[in-house]
């Protein structure tokens, strides 16, 4: 979909303005702490899941999301003067801008973590793709290389909602029960960073058209229908303050303690 | 590792016996450079030609760099080896790639193509061209996926830390720092004065 001020090679933008740059680092970091806690989140699963090939498949995904979030952190660390170290594990909890879905725990159970990956990919591709067209040319690079990742999650995702939608009753059962489960709680992943209308306004953060949110809930739902199951997709965020501004479920700050483990005994280590 | 991995709940008494799998075979071939031959690179299980292409590439594609990929399902290849009987079912001419190991030491490797009414025509014909090989086998060009121009394999993103040789040199790198740390000098002298 071509963004509504999308760059070009005449208006594209090679400096910000202070705002226009924490805004940016703000939209960043929450794109990059959904991918943070989605891979950590995804590696539980490694040597558990339901056949050798799927457990490789997801390990790899598991690996992308992270080094997307890499990827991330180090632009953000060159525009804010830190690390991609310390933005990944070196914050207070409210420093975080996750959303709820992925702070979740899928409970062992393969179809949650299913759901919750399909509902984080699309938004990624989306979000990817407005950062693609953005003003700011740097910023744009990085997401066209992301954006072509992204599209390999969204396969594997697809694939399976598909093939699970269209298999046993048991199948179609559990993975309507996981979109069920996980539906209301992916409206977190909609929730606007501050000064998010800033970087719209700009190009640096182009909007959509149709709007993102409308173009997710249209993907997923025709997706879903396609499996012959179906979905109730949020059409807005939340109206009370979330991840995106510092506002964690309970389980966050134990799940950061344990992915920060390591980094708080020995920041400066690098393996 | 998470926390939780030690909570996973364990099924209680008996796994069920399986019951059938809709799971079948496909073996995977990787070109490792554009126009070179594709070689070898496994098997694996899914239950169609789509999911078997995906996990290809997520497996077999990230174990190197490589610039496509074939999956062909397992009962479509028919070789000289006794674990791929070949098809005698005549019919219109179609046309079949030929792969060949030429000894154990070396690896299955894509050839030239053969039309021919039969697998098994095709593997007399292609045993005949090159005899002194230890395995050929034939498969129609029709049952061969392959990975399309758009279809990702390897990365965009920095992937060195998925590979052995991208963790052996920052942790060799590492271990020659802590090392060379007078403590842990001092350490050693300490430890060789206990030892001898």
């Amino acid at each position: 979909m071509p963004a509504a001020r999308a760059a070009t090679e005449d208006t594209a933008m090679t400096e910000l303005d202070d705002a226009t740059r924490h805004a940016l680092c703000d939209l960043l970091l929450a794109i990059a702490d959904d991918k943070l806690m989605l891979g950590h989140r995804n590696s539980d699963w490694t040597g558990l899941g339901p056949i050798l090939e799927e457990d490789i498949a997801f390990s790899s995904i598991a690996q992308d999301e992270i080094a997307h979030a890499q990827a991330l952190y180090e632009f953000v660390g060159r525009l804010a003067g830190t690390t991609a170290d310390a933005l990944a594990f070196g914050r207070s909890p409210d420093a975080y801008r996750c959303a709820a879905v992925v702070e979740r725990s899928d409970d062992n159970d393969w179809a949650i973590a299913l759901a919750r990956q399909l509902f984080c990919d699309h938004l990624d591709q989306l979000r990817l793709q407005r950062l693609s067209n953005s003003s700011y040319a740097p910023i744009a690079a990085l997401a066209r290389r992301l954006a072509a990742e992204e599209q390999v999650h969204v396969e594997h995702a697809d694939g399976w909602v598909r093939r699970l939608g269209s298999g046993t009753d048991e199948s179609r059962q559990r993975m309507q029960a996981a979109l069920d489960t996980l539906a209301p709680l992916s409206a977190s992943l909609l929730e606007a960073v501050a000064d998010q209308a800033t970087l719209e306004a700009n190009g640096v953060y182009p909007p959509l058209d149709p709007p993102m949110t409308a173009t997710w809930c249209a993907k997923l739902t025709t997706l879903v229908d396609d499996a012959g199951l179906h979905l109730a997709c949020p059409e807005s965020a939340p109206n009370t303050p979330g991840g995106r501004r510092g506002v964690h479920t309970p389980e966050f700050p134990s799940i950061l303690d344990e992915m920060c483990e390591v980094y708080r005994i020995e920041p400066d280590a690098a393996w | 590792m998470s926390k939780r991995r030690q909570n996973v709940p364990e099924p209680e008494g008996d796994l069920p016996a399986p019951v059938g799998s809709d799971l079948a075979p496909y073996v995977v071939f990787t070109q490792l450079k554009k126009d070179g031959p594709f070689v070898y690179a496994g098997w694996l299980d899914a239950v169609d030609a789509a999911m078997a292409m995906f996990f290809a590439r997520e497996h077999y594609g990230q174990d190197q760099k490589c610039t496509q990929i074939w999956t062909i399902p397992r009962p479509a290849i028919g070789g000289t080896d006794a674990d791929h009987p070949v098809s005698t079912a005549e019919g219109a001419s179609r046309t079949y790639r030929v792969f060949r190991q030429r000894g154990e030491a070396t690896v299955l490797s894509s050839a030239e193509t053969i039309d021919a009414t039969s697998a098994a025509v095709a593997l007399t014909e292609a045993v005949k061209t090159d005899p002194d090989v230890e395995v050929t086998w034939v498969v129609a060009e029709a049952d061969i996926a392959a990975t399309g121009p758009d279809d990702l394999i390897w990365r965009h993103t920095d992937q060195t830390y998925r590979l052995a040789r991208g963790y052996a040199k920052t942790v060799r790198e590492k271990w020659e720092r802590v090392r060379n740390q007078p403590a842990l000098a001092e350490y050693e002298k300490e430890e060789l004065k206990e030892a001898f």
